[in-house]
């Protein structure tokens, strides 16, 4: 009996693996087809400065899977895309370069930038100026409002509503990259801990925010959201800016606003090894030779 | 013995269960991935090549109940190889400084889709959101291709599931968006009727918002229909052809001689009711006369055939007025008419029976003439019967900390008297008069 078992599981092994042996052509042709559009100037320049060296890929060119569909949204202008990823490339990516080293940024800078024309409203008055998702990708909105901003800012000598709207929330957003990637101390929530609000960040009733130790109305919806606040604020303003806002917190605020500073300084240094200080003073550097129109945001040179 | 023979079996029975491939003839000889682009092949071919060579001319019908009505478009795909298309619109012109192309691509998504993916103001000005219109307008700017030849392309809106058609223009996109801007302009009917299959056929045009309303004369509202359209350099043509009492309307041609319209050999003679005063001679200074006072106030043009701005009234605020055109009377619906200088309140032009008050948007006032053969004609307003729930008898200001609520609503009205009528009160009570200035 035994023998025969023996045969039947030999042959059936024999036959299975011969029924397994069938060979299938693959067609040498791939399903992903290049675009029908030549690639513009624009599209090279962006493939020698953020895909060949830092494998980002930036898309300015509008893509319904990469939009967020709960928003009504258009595409963003192509001059104005030029622009962006220039500031982009200046004030973020080098910035990082310079304060972290490349392989720093080649590391943990997001590797997919997409951009939209419109900022992303809501039906309370709120909008969204920018989202992180996964630690891989950053939306930018507002695209086709960065002329107007950008000339103010020239105009006045005077980047805040640029910073507001755009490079903070790139600062913002990378910092929740960075979260994402190595946490923050849960201490850090104990400070203000009771007083965030989630969605009613924006309501009327809490514009004093700085009295309850926050730096900016947005930083009241959650520790992850005020972490980010927190950073991305202080390296983008000037001593004197902070400094005044302190003093307008009141000795409450300030105290609260000052601990919490203490763990975003030691995060960065601790976690990437980034000097908080030196971070700020190349970024307002940098921001200067951009109002002192010292960097060209339209070359396309290679 | 017999175990012998039971494996014997066994194994021929399993030898041909593994032998009984199936093989299935492909239906189709070449893959989906390749079939496809095939398909987008020939769809730009389509699109880069229209009968005679003068571009496309889109009907473009926005929102999903297209309530706006229709407009145009004009798209000559001129650059295949850069992928760029040159785009013209009716109403929306770029200002300086903003090209009129834009980039283009034809993707596969669901199905073939014709992305227009750079900015274009003209393009994009039905689905670019802001804090007022945080929906945007509710237009599109993909569309799946469902047919493409060289005499027409059908196509469906992404967002609205709404149906684009694009025909080849006969003549070059600024010649054809000036003769339908012109008709635009130039039609100004109301409300027309025709004999249809025995019976009489109201047909009422709201300019404004490109939709007809139409029944047997004397019908019940909800037996009427209503379709939206888009001028033509003739007329108008609907969104969809309508049946009615057997008879197919689709396009229709303006008599301006007859003040007609004439569509499938069928003529539609203009109505003139009563009260009934063209837009035009309603443009002019009135004396604005009420309890609280008397003052100077003017109705100026916003879009001719369709609405007016009322100034004087206050230094703070303008008030929106609509014509109807099928009645020749003016329209004020509720509206927003500012916010405060800290931008944290928004301050309403209501309407009220004198007790309570409502913030619907479809409550109005209109207007009712004494002599539509006078110069210094006047003016009364009246409770429009829009919304029923209150017999309007005033117009109210109040003052909301957001969209209007009963949460958002700060009692008392509007109390800054710059924002007041005649700097005093919220309210201002029926009866109000314009009084026509002959100048």
């Amino acid at each position: 009996m035994k023998r025969y078992i023996k045969l039947f599981a030999v042959s059936a092994a024999i036959i299975a693996a011969l029924a397994s042996c069938q060979k299938e052509i693959l067609s040498d042709e791939s399903v992903i087809k290049e675009s029908r559009a030549e690639k513009t100037d624009f599209d090279k320049w962006l493939d020698a400065n953020f895909l060949l060296p830092y494998n980002i890929d930036f898309k300015y060119r509008y893509e319904l899977m990469e939009s967020n569909l709960a928003y009504w949204t258009v595409p963003a202008d192509y001059k104005q895309s030029i622009v962006y990823a220039h500031l982009v490339k200046y004030l973020c990516v080098d910035t990082y370069d310079e304060v972290a080293g490349t392989t720093f940024t080649c590391s943990y800078f997001p590797k997919l930038f997409f951009l939209e024309g419109t900022f992303h409203y809501d039906n309370n008055g709120s909008m969204i100026l920018g989202t992180a998702e996964g630690g891989r990708k950053i939306f930018l909105g507002g695209v086709n409002h960065l002329n107007y901003y950008l000339e103010k800012a020239i105009e006045a000598q005077d980047p805040t509503t640029l910073n507001e709207y755009y490079f903070k929330t790139i600062h913002h957003e990378f910092t929740h990259i960075l979260n994402q990637t190595k946490n923050f101390s849960s201490d850090y929530q104990q400070v203000t801990g009771t007083d965030y609000v989630l969605g009613a960040w924006n309501s009327t009733h809490r514009t004093d925010y700085l009295k309850y130790g926050f730096i900016s109305q947005y930083s009241q919806h959650s520790d992850k959201e005020d972490f980010a606040e927190m950073l991305s604020t202080y390296i983008i303003n000037t001593p004197e800016q902070w400094n005044k806002w302190l003093t307008d917190a009141g000795s409450d605020g300030a105290a609260k606003i000052r601990t919490k500073l203490e763990f975003v300084r030691s995060y960065m240094l601790d976690s990437w090894n980034i000097d908080l200080e030196e971070l700020r003073e190349v970024v307002l550097r940098r921001t200067s030779d951009i109002l002192a129109d010292k960097v060209d945001l339209e070359d396309l040179t290679i | 013995m017999k175990t012998r023979y039971f494996f014997l079996i066994a194994l021929l029975a399993a030898a041909s269960l593994v032998s009984c491939q199936q093989m299935e003839k492909p239906v189709f000889s070449n893959s989906a991935s390749s079939r496809m682009e095939n398909v987008l092949d020939r769809f730009q071919n389509v699109l880069s090549n229209p009968k005679g060579g003068n571009g496309w001319y889109m009907a473009y019908f926005t929102q999903q109940d297209k309530t706006m009505g229709g407009s145009i478009y004009t798209i000559q795909f001129d650059k295949p190889a850069k992928g760029e298309a040159t785009i013209f619109h009716e109403d929306v012109t770029p200002a300086a400084g903003w090209g009129d192309s834009c980039n283009y691509k034809l993707s596969r998504d669901d199905g073939p889709v014709l992305s227009f993916d750079t900015y274009n103001v003209a393009m994009h000005y039905f689905s670019t959101s802001s804090s007022e219109y945080y929906q945007s307008r509710g237009g599109d700017f993909e569309f799946e291709l469902m047919s493409a030849c060289q005499d027409s392309v059908v196509m469906r809106g992404k967002r609205s599931r709404n149906i684009f058609k694009m025909y080849p223009l006969e003549e070059a996109p600024d010649t054809y968006i000036q003769k339908v801007v012109q008709m635009s302009q130039d039609m100004t009917l109301g409300m027309v009727e025709a004999e249809i299959s025995g019976g009489l056929v109201v047909m009422e045009l709201d300019l404004g918002n490109r939709t007809i309303t139409i029944g047997r004369k004397g019908a019940l509202e909800d037996e009427l229909t209503s379709i939206p359209f888009r001028f033509t350099p003739t007329g108008f043509s609907l969104y969809e052809p309508l049946d009615l009492q057997g008879v197919v309307f689709k396009d229709f041609v303006f008599d301006s001689d007859n003040a007609s319209l004439i569509s499938n050999g069928i003529t539609f003679n203009m109505v003139v009711p009563e009260g009934y005063m063209p837009y035009s001679k309603y443009l002019g200074k009135y004396q604005l006369k009420n309890a609280l006072g008397t003052r100077e106030v003017t109705l100026s043009e916003v879009k001719k055939g369709s609405s007016y701005k009322l100034s004087g009234l206050s230094a703070k605020y303008d008030i929106d007025v609509r014509y109807s055109a099928g009645q020749g009377i003016l329209l004020i619906f509720v509206q927003q008419i500012g916010v405060s200088d800290s931008g944290d309140s928004q301050y309403w032009l209501t309407v009220s029976d004198g007790d309570t008050f409502t913030w619907s948007s479809s409550a109005a006032v209109c207007t009712k003439v004494d002599d539509v053969e006078k110069d210094n004609f006047v003016l009364t307003f009246t409770d429009a019967g829009y919304y029923p729930s209150i017999a309007i008898s005033s117009f109210w200001l109040a003052e909301f900390t957001g969209a209007p609520s009963s949460n958002t609503y700060v009692k008392g009205g509007i109390t800054i008297p710059e924002w007041q009528f005649f700097e005093k009160d919220a309210e201002m009570s029926f009866p109000i008069t314009l009084t026509k200035i002959v100048e």
